[in-house]
C-alpha cells in the first residue's frame, strides 16, 4: 500500500480520536509491514517484533494527539517502535557488539563491478551478510536504503552523531561487499572442485 | 574513522542513496547525474546502492501485509466493550466538545490543566475584587448561621393551618430549627431572655399542645 502523505495522515488520525475502526485499519494497512521490516531487520525476532508493531499502532489508537507533527509520521512511529522493542528487551543480556569497531582491511577496497553483479544475483547472500552485521550497522542500512532517510534523521533517530551514522554505514558496506566476495569465491571454489 | 573524503563525496553517497531509495529532488538527482559523468569511477558504488536498496525492498515485500492484526484486532474488541460500558467522563465531553469546535483533540492532561488555570484565574480575580476589604472582615467570613438563642420545644395542634403557625412563631420572634419529630416536636429558636415570656406566650395563643423551653445536655 502506497505511503499516505501528510494531510490523510492528519486526517486518519483526526478520524481515530473519534474511535473511527476503519481510519485505524486503514493507518494499519498503511504503515504495519513498515514498522515490522525496520523491527525484524534491526532486532532479528519476528514473534517479538509482530507484538510490538501491534502495541505501536495500538498506541496510535488510544493517543492518536501524541503525534504532535514534529517530524514526519513514519519518522515518528519507527521511533516508538524501537522505544517500545527496547523496552520489551531491556531484561536481555545488552547488546555487545561493538558496532563502530574499526576493520582495516575494510578500508582500501573500492566498489567492484563484480560486487554490484553479486549485490544483484544473490538474494540469498545479501540477505545473510546483511543479518550478519552488529545491530547498529543492520538500523543504519535499513534506514538508510529502504527508508531513505538522510544521516541527520538516523542521527537523531538512533541518538548518535551523524558522523557516527556515516561511519556505520561506510563501513556495513565494505563488510556486505567482503562477505559477498567470499561468497562468492567459495562458490567458485567449490564448482572448481567438482569440476 | 573512515578515510577522508571531500564534501562532493560525501555529497555523492548521499545522494547515491536518496536516488536509491527514490527519495531525492531533481535538482539533486541533477547533481548526481552530473558528478557520475564527471568520476565515472563511481559509477558502481552508485549502481551499487541501487542494488542494494532494491534487495531490501525486496526482503520487505515478502513480509507479511498486516503483522500482528490478529493480536490488534483483539485488542481492539476488548477496548471497545470496555468504552460501551464506561460513559465517557466529564474531561472527555469537554475535549470532544472543543474537538468538534476547533477541530483539534485536545489531549485530556490538557483540558485538566486549562480548568485548573482557569479556577485559579476566578479565584485570584475574586481575591482582586476583595483587595481593599479590611483584613479582618474576611478572615471572619459570612456571619454565624447559628446566632446565639434560647430553644423552646413545641408540639402544635393538629388541625393547625400553616398561616396561624407563622404568626404564632412572629408574634414571638421565632423560627423553627428543628422538628417535626416523629411525635410532632418543633424544636422554635427566640432570642436570649425570652424564652420563658415566649413560651408563656405560644401557650397562650391556643394553638399549642406543649411548649417547653429546651435545656441542652451539658
Amino acid at each position: 500500500m502506497a505511503t499516505p502523505d501528510a494531510g490523510t495522515i492528519a486526517a486518519l488520525l483526526g478520524r481515530i480520536a473519534r474511535r473511527d475502526e476503519t481510519a485505524f485499519r486503514t493507518l494499519y494497512e498503511a504503515f504495519a509491514r513498515r514498522v515490522f521490516a525496520f523491527l525484524v531487520h534491526r532486532f532479528q525476532n519476528e514473534s517479538l517484533a509482530e507484538e510490538v508493531v501491534s502495541d505501536t499502532l495500538l498506541h496510535v489508537w488510544k493517543a492518536p494527539s501524541s503525534f504532535r507533527g514534529e517530524s514526519s509520521f513514519s519518522t515518528w512511529l519507527l521511533g516508538v517502535a524501537r522505544f517500545k522493542m527496547l523496552e520489551r528487551l531491556r531484561q536481555k543480556t545488552p547488546e555487545s557488539d561493538d558496532i563502530d569497531a574499526i576493520d582495516e582491511s575494510l578500508l582500501v577496497d573500492d566498489t567492484r563491478p563484480e560486487d554490484v553483479t553479486a549485490m544483484r544475483q544473490r538474494s540469498a547472500g545479501v540477505h545473510a551478510c546483511l543479518d550478519g552485521l552488529p545491530a547498529g550497522q543492520r538500523e543504519c542500512m535499513h534506514l538508510a536504503y529502504y527508508e531513505g532517510w538522510t544521516l541527520e534523521e538516523i542521527a537523531g533517530h538512533m541518538g548518535a552523531k551523524k558522523e557516527t551514522i556515516g561511519t556505520r554505514i561506510f563501513y556495513a558496506k565494505k563488510k556486505i561487499q567482503a562477505c559477498l566476495s567470499a561468497l562468492v569465491a567459495r562458490e567458485q571454489g567449490a564448482s572448481g572442485a567438482a569440476a | 574513522m573512515t578515510p577522508a573524503r571531500d564534501d562532493d563525496t560525501l555529497r555523492f553517497e548521499a545522494l547515491s542513496r536518496a536516488s536509491a531509495t527514490g527519495v531525492i529532488s531533481p535538482a539533486d538527482q541533477a547533481w548526481l547525474d552530473a558528478f557520475l559523468r564527471a568520476h565515472p569511477e563511481r559509477l558502481a558504488d552508485a549502481e551499487w546502492d541501487a542494488a542494494f536498496a532494491a534487495q531490501v525492498t525486496q526482503r520487505v515485500d515478502a513480509l507479511p501485509a498486516l503483522p500482528g492484526w490478529t493480536r490488534t484486532e483483539a485488542a481492539l474488541r476488548a477496548d471497545r466493550l470496555a468504552h460501551a460500558t464506561t460513559r465517557p467522563g466529564l474531561l472527555d465531553r469537554i475535549a470532544d466538545w472543543l474537538g468538534g469546535r476547533l477541530g483539534v483533540r485536545l489531549d485530556l492532561q490538557a483540558i485538566a490543566a486549562i480548568l485548573v488555570v482557569a479556577q485559579a484565574a476566578v479565584i485570584g480575580f475574586a481575591a482582586w475584587q476583595w483587595r481593599d476589604a479590611p483584613t479582618d472582615a474576611i478572615r471572619s467570613g459570612p456571619a454565624a448561621i447559628t446566632p446565639a438563642g434560647s430553644v423552646l420545644r413545641v408540639s402544635f395542634r393538629a388541625d393547625i393551618r400553616e398561616s396561624e403557625l407563622r404568626d404564632a412563631l412572629a408574634a414571638i420572634g421565632g423560627e423553627i430549627v428543628a422538628g417535626p419529630g416523629q411525635l410532632g416536636i418543633y424544636h422554635v429558636r427566640v432570642r436570649d431572655g425570652d424564652a420563658t415570656a415566649s413560651a408563656e406566650r405560644l401557650r397562650g395563643s391556643g394553638l399549642t399542645v406543649l411548649v417547653e423551653v429546651h435545656e441542652p445536655q451539658p
